[in-house]
């Protein structure tokens, strides 16, 4: 694949963060370890361990230590997914049973929270209070964000303002953070750090969109998940903010709740794939992702530079 | 009274308009409060550092205390799911107030020591809740783990060291004489619904006599800065005494 192909330079080292990943699963309990192992062996992108190495190359790369960040964000991440999984009542993720339905909600909790709980151990390794103090206020955003998520859904009346904010605190904080963490953990300036943040927030925006675009025009194989799923669970999404600007789809739209069923809301999609919502929703994307490489194109030359351009571009433009 | 305005702050910092319109408000448990409150007058800190320790440790019990509450049951209305969902993330939004307390005070020591307590008490948490017919000295092995890892790791990482027998002997009475009333009702323990509870009435009666005693010996024995605090902990421990035989008498005239 093309895409793991660009940083194949970093196999060896996220071949020690996928070790040091498998040590976060240990637990004396065996029912722990096997519900860590399951999501570790689940895969997924690696994406934020892949940012914390890249923006660490702009400072003193230290496999030693850089790799105690990449861990700390992956192991967050998987123990988010856990507890989203109960949240969104999810039976898979990945094609994989999640654990709450393999096991039941409450495993999935205490799981969620052991993880949190190691990653938080692994990242005590790092003796800078700037980068818990970054890490620390990313994780209250993140929670308040899931929040207003709650809070925003079968809210049709919501603005691109709220949906905004609501995809930084879901996706683009963490990515801006792994960023961010990279470089301070590797001594980089204050100056190329910030730059880094904006970089991954601009990146993590562009992400989250293209991820909302994917849940339309997707197909049910590829996702995981039956298509229009956010929909259906009352998430607004950008291509559902710009199909509520046509009266005649509002009128549709509007009539969705949380009785709706999988068929009932397919005409919906279908108008929404036959109308120029996805395009003009791409072209939000395709401008926070020039936002990207603006600042990119500030950063000093050298491997991970190119390297982060080429992320950039594909997790923006991906078909799946 | 110091304590209390620390509660007041701890439910200011947990406060959030929308989780208050859905759920109830986070349980605090007092007992601990004054545990922490405590050990912590011990230590030669100010006021704003010790206020931070101490909240810092009641948000990751109360985070812990929250996900507890997730409900498990399949067929629930929507109001039913909405609730659960935001019992899930109001656990976690806690949990990562204990976080940014402590970054802000730059102590990562801190942060490390209580995400090695988050760890052991749910280990033994998933223990008692799937574990069927576990025996007596293992359930009691998970619940001295759950009930006093936290404060265990703060007075191992204070070397306050002396604190461990009595913490660990108040809280376990504690939990021993809360099971005693699931018990006694015939309850379920909401908790740990799988399991078997390897106690009969006898044994809980006779753990839960042991406890109390041992719990008053040591806090008699306690040298303690502020004879309030030790006050205030007799009294507590009194007032569990008092609901743990005032239900069991209960229980004996109704001929339960």
């Amino acid at each position: 694949m093309k895409f793991k192909a660009s940083y194949s330079f970093l196999n060896t080292d996220l071949s020690i963060i996928e070790k040091e990943l498998e040590k976060t699963a240990i637990s004396e309990q065996p029912l722990l370890q096997e519900a860590n192992l399951d999501l570790l062996k689940a895969g997924g992108k690696r994406i934020r361990p892949v940012f914390v190495l890249l923006s660490s190359m702009f400072g003193n790369y230290d496999i030693n230590r850089i790799k105690y960040v990449a861990v700390a964000l992956e192991a967050i991440h998987m123990a988010t997914l856990v507890h989203d999984d109960v949240v969104d009542d999810a039976e898979l993720r990945r094609g994989q049973p999640t654990v709450k339905s393999k096991w039941d909600n409450r495993i999935a909790m205490y799981t969620g929270d052991y993880l949190l709980a190691r990653s938080l151990e692994v990242m005590a390794n790092i003796d800078d209070p700037l980068a818990h103090k970054i890490l620390s206020k990313t994780m209250v955003e993140v929670c308040l964000g899931e929040i207003e998520q709650i809070k925003d859904k079968y809210r049709f009346d919501q603005s691109l303002r709220t949906y905004l904010k609501r995809i930084k605190r879901k996706t683009a904080l963490l990515i801006a953070a792994s960023c961010q963490l990279g470089a301070i953990s590797s001594g980089a300036p204050e100056e190329i750090h910030r730059k880094l943040y904006w970089f991954g927030y601009y990146v993590g925006m562009s992400f989250q969109i293209t991820d909302d675009i994917l849940d339309f025009t997707s197909t049910e194989q590829e996702l995981g998940k039956p298509v229009g799923s956010d929909l259906l669970q009352g998430n607004i999404t950008l291509p559902v903010l710009f199909a509520l600007e046509n009266p005649s789809y509002k009128a549709e739209i509007e009539k969705i709740s949380n009785e709706t069923t999988p068929i009932e809301i397919q005409p919906i999609l279908q108008a929404i794939l036959d109308s120029d919502v996805i395009e003009k929703s791409a072209k939000v994307s395709d401008h926070y992702l020039q936002k990207a490489f603006d600042i990119l194109a500030t950063l000093p030359k050298n491997r991970a530079k190119v390297t982060l351009y080429g992320i950039a571009k594909y997790i923006g433009k991906r078909k799946f | 009274m110091k304590v209390a305005k620390i509660k007041i702050a701890l439910e200011k910092r947990l406060a959030h308009p929308f989780l208050g319109k859905y759920l109830p408000s986070p349980r605090i448990d007092e007992d601990k409060l004054l545990l922490f409150y405590a050990i912590f007058d011990e230590i030669d800190l100010s006021d704003e550092l010790r206020k931070s320790y101490i909240m810092t440790a009641m948000l990751v019990q109360i985070a812990l205390d929250t996900h507890d509450n997730v409900t498990t049951q399949h067929e629930i209305d929507s109001t039913e799911f909405v609730q659960r969902q935001l019992t899930v993330l109001a656990g976690d939004y806690f949990s990562s107030l204990y976080y940014f307390m402590l970054a802000e005070v730059n102590d990562i020591n801190m942060i490390r020591t209580l995400a090695t307590a988050i760890k052991e008490i749910n280990e033994q948490k998933i223990m008692l809740y799937q574990v069927e017919n576990a025996d007596r000295q293992s359930v009691m092995n998970s619940l001295v783990i759950i009930e006093t890892a936290l404060i265990q790791q703060v007075t191992e990482y204070f070397n306050l060291d002396c604190w461990n027998s009595l913490a660990t002997s108040f809280l376990l009475y504690k939990r021993l004489s809360h099971e005693k009333l699931h018990d006694e009702n015939e309850q379920k323990n909401y908790d740990i619904p799988k399991y078997n509870s390897p106690f009969s009435i006898n044994d809980l009666n006779m753990e839960c006599q042991k406890y109390f005693e041992e719990t008053t010996a040591l806090l008699e024995s306690a040298v303690m800065k502020n004879p309030a605090i030790k006050n205030l902990l007799f009294k507590r421990l009194k007032s569990i005494r008092f609901h743990e035989t005032l239900h069991s008498k209960k229980s004996v005239e109704e001929g339960l």
